[in-house]
């Protein structure tokens, strides 16, 4: 059986279709053989989807390419921002019973959620009493970061130990009055050494009362 | 696990000792503190130590039932120190909406020993401030004033 | 021990510690343990408290993240305003109002749906770190 003027109409229709299952599969490297020499009605319609799926192959194999350097990029992302979360929370054990945590980078619920809970688990080992959070190296305090500190002073004082929070720039002083948040609970002091001879003199006090 | 309703309340001169050793059903918790105030008023003891280390999960039925305890005991002239909460425990009440305001709080059965005996010698002599500069309990974890 | 029904008040501690430890069967940490059988144990008391009895249903991964997904189910009278309910602080019988907005922020998805006089579920979803 053939239609009018063209050869093989049969087996051609299923090269077509052979062909645009590959590609609608995923393959686009096979194409229609055309006899050009016996050309007729059909052969323009086979150049057409040949020259069509050699694009879309084109198209397609850039884009996975786009999406594995995208995947890639965002891995690296992802790696160097753990490194940098893990740089950036040291603990120090700097006195028998003191902690102190110098916080450097922008503080986001996530991280201040993995802080807390590194100095928790920190403070339980040791039993220290005090723990100071250093927020000299912190930008952009707002009324975000400002809860999230909240938070880890509760919890530490939930343990019951004490936290001493120091390194507030006045800039800092002032967006956290404006912003009304309410520091009052808080212990705050200026800077890390004020935080540790709050420390000692608190420490020193607890060992009086020990005595006497 | 302990299957007993009742936690033991041992006495220590002139303190109290709990340690919860089990996980707290509502009830349990209603009894606790049922038994901790008639333990007071039967010794009249000064202070309690609670230890809650072995406790797994403090909800807002258990955290407000201790914080109630406390200021309960408190009008009946005792201080509460709840000791040895876990971080887990502690970051969670937290996240909850709770920080239990008014309770005292230490890391270890000695540090709430040292914690109570500070506060009730204290109690009624020269510190009625408690945020007086040379106050010996000058920030011990004292209650909020609310 | 994937559903537990809700008759008795002591059925909220079985409702917690099954779920605790599903999650540590998951390999969720132990903060996370702690965070799930909080919410667990405010969202069981809810149905205890204010429909008497309910089921509560957890179940290990859900699309699109691995992680649990915990349905708590009842035939209680339903909550009038959903919004009002979740506002920090609100309570309709003098308690802390902690429960609901307590349940959300210790997990990752929380969705409510109340039908007055018909029930109430609500959903919490708790993803695994990647
Ligand atoms: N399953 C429920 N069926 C009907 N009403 C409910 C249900 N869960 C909560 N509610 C309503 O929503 C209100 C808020 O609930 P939520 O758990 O936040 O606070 P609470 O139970 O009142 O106090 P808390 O949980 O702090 O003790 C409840 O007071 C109650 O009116
Ligand atoms: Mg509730």
């Amino acid at each position: 059986m053939s239609e009018k003027g063209i050869k093989n109409f049969n087996k051609r229709i299923e090269a077509i279709e052979e062909i645009l299952a590959a590609a609608a599969g995923g393959d686009f490297a096979a194409q229609i053989d055309i006899d050009m020499d016996a050309a007729d009605l059909l052969t323009s319609v086979e150049t057409g989807i040949n020259l069509l799926i050699a694009d879309l192959g084109e198209e397609v194999q850039e884009s996975r390419k786009r999406a594995d350097d995208l995947a890639e990029k965002l891995e690296l992302i992802e790696k160097q921002r753990k490194a940098i979360e893990e740089l950036s929370t040291p603990i120090i054990k700097i006195w028998d019973e003191v902690l102190v945590l110098p916080l450097i980078g922008a503080l986001d619920t996530r991280r201040s959620q993995k802080l807390t809970e590194s100095l928790l688990t920190e403070i339980a080992l040791t039993q220290s009493k005090i723990a100071i959070l250093d927020i000299t190296g912190v930008p952009g305090v707002d009324s975000a970061v400002a809860n999230h500190l909240l938070k880890t002073v509760s919890s530490v004082k939930l343990l019951g130990a004490h936290c001493v929070v120091t390194g507030i720039r006045p800039e800092v002083a002032q967006t956290i009055v404006h912003l009304g948040v309410d520091l009052s609970d808080v212990e705050t002091l200026s800077n890390l050494s004020e935080g540790l001879k709050w420390a000692f003199r608190h420490l020193k006090l607890m060992a009086e009362a020990r005595k006497s | 696990m302990l299957e007993s309703n009742s936690i033991p309340i041992l006495k220590l001169k002139e303190f109290l000792i709990v340690s919860i050793q089990t996980d707290l059903h509502d009830r349990m918790a209603e009894q606790l503190q049922y038994d901790i105030l008639n333990r007071i008023s039967e010794t009249s003891a000064k202070g309690v130590l609670i230890d809650i280390s072995a406790l797994e999960m403090v909800d807002s039925f258990i955290g407000r039932t201790l914080a109630d305890t406390a200021k309960m005991a408190a009008t009946l002239d005792a201080d509460i120190v709840i000791v040895g909460m876990n971080p887990a425990v502690a970051i969670t009440l937290v996240e909850l909406g709770l920080s239990l305001e008014g309770v005292y709080t230490a890391l270890n059965l000695d540090e709430g020993y040292e914690l109570l005996q500070k506060i009730t010698t204290a109690d009624g002599e020269d510190i009625q401030n408690p945020d007086s500069e040379d106050s010996v309990v000058e920030d011990m974890n004292e209650p909020g004033s609310d | 021990m994937n559903l537990v029904r809700i008759k008795e008040e002591r059925d909220i501690v079985v409702a917690r510690s099954a779920a605790k430890k599903i999650a540590q069967e998951m390999g969720f940490g132990l903060v996370d343990q702690t965070r799930i059988s909080t919410a667990v144990s405010e969202l069981a008391r809810n149905i205890y408290l204010y429909a008497g009895q309910g089921e509560v249903h957890i179940e290990a991964d859900c699309n699109p993240r691995s992680g649990l997904r915990i349905t708590f189910t009842d035939q209680g009278p339903g909550i009038a305003d959903i919004k009002l309910a979740m506002t920090d602080g609100w309570s309709s019988v003098k308690s802390m109002g902690k429960g609901l907005p307590g349940a959300a922020r210790l997990s990752d998805h929380m969705e409510i749906q109340s039908e007055l006089g018909k029930g109430t579920t609500v959903i919490i979803e708790k993803w695994l770190p990647e």
